[in-house]
């Protein structure tokens, strides 16, 4: 069987009119951009005075932003993810999160979502990096509806926050923008047999894999963690415990994302465990689902490291 | 965009006849620093070139808090060269912002006084410690400034080899473009880095043409003479229409003779005949308690 079509929308063009939205209910709401402006573009039209765009100049940018906060303002700061995070580091985690700036990162173009651009556009260890600081949200959305929650979310986190954004068009998973609970996996299926545990890009696949899993009798759950930090680590746990045998699929690293965050709480507890990530390796030109099925984290791959893992105790 | 609104208490404070208490003042920094140099390995060198500086922004003071430090109107001062912060630490304790019990118990157990300005230091608007960092948070502070119709000046001090930082220049060309009037940055001119020389290690003159090519008005000024100081500070604070820069020509070291130009005092632990030899120079006996 193949695999269904879902409809597809741009996480970044879903936040287009949710930013002006949320300008026009916070007055103190500033955005900043590094030479990317089409987020912010209804905002900036219908509030000129509240966004700047400071050049190609990312340290810059957070520091801009740590001051703008500083003297009150909420502030909105969106770049491609790779550049944001490997260049401001510093500024990011000094300026912003030790203490606990309100400054929201929007990361587009996460994990492999620019394919062929290559891999000084990739960034697969947003979460990593973002995990290990102090005070900050981190989401990763997984579809363009959840999107808007997660930027919401971010809005409503009294701290610092990062947003992982794919881009260009992708599969819409939820029917309808919904409210994010943040820290809680949302059980997306369920299934009695094997939890497959997927962030961002991965929960399509983990859905398609349960499907093709489904046909051999196999009811494999899927569970979408969009949200590291906070994190709910009593309901993970009882869904760890639940079934026993869990995959945590991921396109990002296979350090510091979700396959470590899962393996932590499974440490010491009698569950079946494997990850799939990707490896520090070069990657070849590719679309990002040619990187996916290079780094084994497309459809195929989860079925079989799903397969192996029953076989393991079936 | 509207203009800042302008209130009566944005000028420029005068020196007046005020010379002598800031000469004063500026002698009691020195020795809460050598006091600070006695307790423990610090950064003593980048300390003493920035006092004369500190004492006219916190002392005279150039920097007005109005009601209250929480009070969005008033003027802000990053220290940029984090590793200045005994002079700091001294300035904001003769501004009384900082209690002297808490200055007295520097580096006993609990004392909130690191090694560079960090979190919840009573007076420290913006923690730092690493380079490269501070004006770029200055001009955010003053894009709000300008944002919320408010006139509040934003002073950030850098040191001479910090520029070597290429955020610094980002942030320039940011304030510069953005035409922040209400910017003020001063750097301290020691030609004294960690290692030697700034000019041997990274040659960053001419520095007022750089900064006259990034779009800021720049002028070079004596950093430790106080009218010269007050005067070209004065200047910068009638600026309204692009950011300023003081190019302040400072000694690393200053007011401590064996200390003056000497890297190998960029950090040191002054103790015995050394931390006698710096009271006397401050003309202070031998007391480190007093």
């Amino acid at each position: 069987m193949s695999p269904v079509e879902l409809p597809v929308a741009s996480m970044r063009g879903a936040c287009i009119p949710l930013l002006a939205q949320l300008g026009e209910e916070r007055s103190d709401l500033v955005a900043l951009g590094a030479d990317g402006r089409s987020i912010f573009e209804e905002l900036a039209r219908r509030f000129p005075d509240r966004f700047v765009d400071v050049g190609i100049a990312e340290s810059s940018l957070i520091g801009v932003a740590a001051g703008l906060a500083r003297a009150g303002k909420v502030v909105v700061v969106s770049a491609i993810a790779s550049f944001l995070l490997r260049r401001a580091y510093e500024q990011i985690r000094v300026d912003v999160a030790d203490p606990g700036l309100p400054v929201k990162l929007v990361g587009v173009g996460g994990g492999l979502s620019y394919g062929t651009l290559g891999p000084t556009h990739h960034m697969v260890e947003d979460l990593a990096l973002t995990r290990t600081m102090p005070n900050m949200a981190v989401f990763v959305p997984c579809d363009a509806f959840q999107a808007q929650a997660a930027l919401r979310a971010a809005l409503d986190w009294p701290g610092p926050a990062y947003v992982r954004l794919g881009t260009g068009d992708e599969p819409l998973i939820h029917r309808e923008s919904s409210a994010l609970a943040p820290g809680e996996p949302e059980v997306l299926r369920s299934g009695e047999d094997l939890l497959i545990f997927a962030t961002g890009g991965c929960v399509r696949e983990a859905l398609q894999a349960a499907d093709e899993l489904a046909e051999s009798g196999l009811r494999a759950g899927v569970v979408n963690v969009h949200t590291f930090h906070p994190w709910r680590r009593e309901s993970f746990q009882e869904l760890l415990d639940r079934t026993g045998i869990v995959l945590a699929v991921e396109e990002h690293s296979r350090v510091g994302g979700i396959g470590d965050a899962l393996a932590g709480i499974c440490c010491g507890r009698p569950v079946r465990f494997a990850q799939l990530g990707i490896r520090a390796e070069y990657p070849p030109v590719g679309a990002r689902d040619e990187l996916l099925s290079f780094f084994g984290l497309d459809r195929p791959a989860i079925v079989q490291a799903a397969l192996r893992l029953l076989g393991n105790v079936l | 965009m509207k203009p800042p609104v302008s209130r009566v208490e944005d000028s420029a404070p005068s020196l007046g006849g005020d010379l002598g208490r800031l000469a004063d003042a500026a002698r009691r920094i020195r020795l809460h620093v050598i006091r600070m140099a006695a307790v423990k390995r610090v950064h003593v060198g980048p300390a003493l070139s920035i006092v004369e500086i500190l004492t006219l922004l916190l002392c005279l003071p150039f920097l007005k808090r109005q009601g209250s430090l929480d009070d969005p109107r008033r003027d802000r001062f990053i220290l940029s060269k984090g590793h200045g912060a005994l002079a700091l630490y001294g300035a904001l304790c003769e501004a009384g912002l900082l209690p002297a019990a808490v200055l007295a118990g520097f580096g006993q157990p609990g004392n909130p006084l690191a090694g560079h300005p960090v979190c919840g230091i009573p007076g420290v608007e913006v923690p730092t410690g690493s380079l490269g960092h501070g004006l770029a948070i200055g001009c955010g502070l003053a894009l709000a400034a300008r944002m919320d119709d408010l006139a509040f000046k934003t002073v950030v001090l850098l040191g001479d080899g910090e520029l070597g930082e290429g955020s610094v220049w980002e942030a320039a060309a940011f304030a510069a473009h953005q035409r922040l009037g209400g910017l003020v940055a001063i750097v301290d001119c020691n030609g004294c880095q960690q290692e030697g020389p700034t000019r041997e290690i990274l040659n960053m003159e001419p520095l007022e043409a750089k900064w006259r090519a990034f779009g800021w008005q720049a002028c070079r000024v004596d950093g430790h003479g106080l009218p010269a100081l007050s005067e070209a500070l004065s200047a910068a604070w009638e600026r309204r229409d692009v950011p300023s820069v003081l190019i302040a020509e400072t000694v690393k070291g200053k007011g401590i003779p064996f200390m003056e130009n000497d890297p190998g005092f960029h950090m040191s632990w002054l103790q015995g005949e050394l931390l006698d030899r710096a009271l006397a120079a401050l003309e202070v006996d031998g007391d480190v308690a007093g």
